[in-house]
């Protein structure tokens, strides 16, 4: 198929009247449309269609999610390009779109032609792929498809003042770093950060501590060696803009409880397991304790400050896999929690303040950082998502057999029946934390505002641990 | 011929349309979508539009009861219907939708009552206009899609 036809374009808008058009738009484009009305449908999709869509198109208002938010966790987990769409032009709207990593922004009525040029945005973030892995080869490649593109109507993406740019670019970081030189292997793929390597690249970061770290440091720590610097520093840089945007967004929400965006929320909730997408431990003060269970990730948050470093031993599986395994949300309903709610929080009190954990969700990475409300995208967030189908009775993770979760799937009661920590006193008992974080104060992890602090992401083992979540 | 002045009148009934304000350029837009794959497009929109279009006015008229209106809500469904209205085309109704939403941001309740019964007014007209003119279509028989004269 000659390009740019063919090319794989995911169209989400819930407005079913535009997503009509759009469809037919984007096919008398020549290109493979899907749609989709609901940004957390999208992102199931696109999860389980790994390197099935070249493009997302998403409206900005979308009932389940903010389209922003959906744009981010694309970004993140499947660095697509996004291109975000509104009828609302407004400057600010627009820079929040940018900000958050949309590569174009369309007003509605959308024109044929602003559609037909979408394909310049799957090319350019190609190129700038290629440039990022800094090799003889990358310019080579950029040159070659400069030349397809040169017949194309609209191929200035390409021009000089883009491959000067990136030269630059390519410079500055190879000054930097020359590991990356003459990987040829490495030149084309793209990585795909999927939990395990978030882990590793999350606990490197935390080791070396956040305001310290830099890609170069990481990298050496990860112990990868098949992942450039390149990749850790384009990986590192969303990992900020993400951590930034959650502790904007934690320092305004109140209270967890808005299923919409759920997420998890620190606040006083006093205990109250909160699943839907989260639980929200609500200890003291400063404890933050909150799990969040997205879809496939259980994002556990805060903790008890009580827990002291080594107190805390602790996994946690990650659930990784199709969406079937899982969620850990659907571990109990927070809302019928209410009662257990002392004994979870209990049970996480032994757990430092903040403690996070995240769990990334197998097929691709999806993470949530913990801070403060890890605007993650969780599978369940909503009722209907809470319900797997098969009640995920454990989430592996694909080509790790010891992420694992099994958990009871079935939310009965609240109790989140969690293996006991050796720690003292009040243990956690689903979730081994791992000691590796105990070495971290909890002024570390704390919120992820700071982003100053580490955040820990705990690793998932396999018996585990987290699994039990069955309402008891 | 018979089908040659249906084709005109058909003609003539678009372009009414088009002159008085009830269409803009995205009507058009879905003209040009329409083709042999898709031989009732326009149609199948329009319909699509009225009908999922229904449930956002509804809302917007339970919240306009209110005692205490929300105009934050309220300016929330309206951007909504705006958005939506503008997939077809309907001038008359999205400007009615901006008179709507400039009433919100005032804080004008009155206004808002008044403006909706308006827009309203221009949502039912523009659904009857296009009934008529789509059932024309169908009568004439199929016409080569031109380029709408512009």
């Amino acid at each position: 198929m000659p390009f740019p036809a063919g090319l794989r374009v995911l169209v989400v808008d819930d407005d079913p009247t535009w997503l009509k058009i759009l469809e037919k738009m984007l096919k008398k484009c020549s290109y493979e449309v899907t749609t989709c009305c609901l940004a957390i449908e999208a992102l199931k999709l696109l999860r389980q269609r790994k390197h099935g869509f070249d493009i997302v198109i998403s409206d900005v208002n979308m009932p389940d999610m903010d389209g922003f938010k959906l744009l981010e966790h694309v970004g993140l987990e499947m660095d697509l390009p996004v291109i975000m769409m509104s009828v609302d032009g407004e400057t600010s709207r627009v820079m929040k779109g940018v900000h958050h990593g949309a590569c174009d922004y369309l007003l509605k009525p959308i024109r044929m032609k602003e559609l037909r040029n979408i394909w310049q945005h799957v090319f350019r973030k190609r190129i700038h792929e290629v440039r990022d892995i800094e090799s003889h080869e990358g310019i080579e490649e950029i040159q070659m498809m400069r030349n397809g593109l040169d017949q194309s109507d609209d191929g200035y993406l390409l021009s000089g003042g883009d491959l000067t740019s990136g030269k630059k670019r390519k410079d500055v970081e190879n000054k930097h770093d020359d590991k990356d030189f003459g990987d040829p292997s490495v030149k084309k793929a793209r990585v795909v950060w999927t939990v395990d390597l978030h882990q590793k690249f999350v606990k490197a970061v935390n080791q070396i501590g956040f305001d310290k770290v830099g890609p170069k440091k990481i990298l050496d720590l990860m112990n990868v060696p098949w992942l450039t610097r390149e990749n850790v520093a384009s990986h590192l840089q969303k990992y900020r803009l993400y951590l930034s945007r959650l502790q904007r967004e934690n320092d305004l929400k109140a209270s967890f409880g808005g299923i919409k965006h759920s997420d998890l929320y620190s606040k006083d909730t006093a205990g109250s397991l909160c699943l839907q997408n989260s639980i929200n431990m609500q200890q003291n003060d400063s404890a933050n304790g909150n799990y969040g269970f997205s879809g496939n990730t259980i994002l556990v948050q805060g903790v008890d400050p009580k827990i002291h470093e080594g107190d805390v031993k602790g996994t946690i599986s990650v659930p990784i896999a199709e969406p079937k395994n899982a969620m850990i949300s659907d571990i109990p309903d927070p809302q019928k929690a209410s009662s257990s709610q002392a004994g979870h929080n209990h049970s996480f009190r032994p757990l430092k303040s903040d403690v996070n954990y995240a769990a990334f969700d197998s097929t691709i990475t999806q993470y949530s950082w913990n801070g403060e409300v890890p605007d993650i995208q969780f599978k369940q967030v909503h009722e209907p998502y809470l319900q797997l189908k098969d009640g995920f009775s454990h989430l592996p993770l694909p080509g790790d057999p010891q992420h694992h979760i099994p958990v009871n799937g079935r939310p009965t009661t609240p109790s989140i029946n969690l293996r006991p920590l050796n720690t003292a006193g009040d243990k956690l008992t689903a979730i081994e934390i791992k000691p590796s974080y105990a070495k971290h104060r909890s002024n570390h992890i704390r919120h992820v505002a700071p982003l100053g602090s580490a955040i820990d992401l705990y690793s998932v083992q396999s018996e585990s641990h987290l699994a039990n979540f069955h309402a008891s | 011929m018979q089908g040659n002045q249906l084709h005109r009148q058909l003609a003539h009934m678009r372009q009414s349309l088009f002159d008085q304000g009830f269409l803009d350029e995205q009507f058009v837009q879905l003209e040009e979508l329409q083709d042999d794959a898709n031989p009732n497009f326009v149609e199948e929109v329009v319909t699509l539009f009225y009908k999922d279009s229904t449930r956002l006015l509804h809302n917007i008229e339970l919240s306009l009861e209110k005692n205490t209106l929300d105009f934050t809500k309220l300016d929330g469904y309206m951007h909504q219907f705006k958005g939506s209205s503008s997939s077809i085309g309907a001038k008359k109704v999205i400007y009615e939708c901006k008179q709507f939403r400039e009433c919100c941001r005032a804080g004008n309740g009155e206004g808002c009552k008044r403006t909706f019964q308006q827009l309203k007014k221009e949502y039912a007209t523009l659904k009857k206009k296009l009934e008529t003119y789509f059932q024309f279509a169908r009568q004439a028989g199929p016409t080569e899609t031109a380029c709408p004269p512009k």
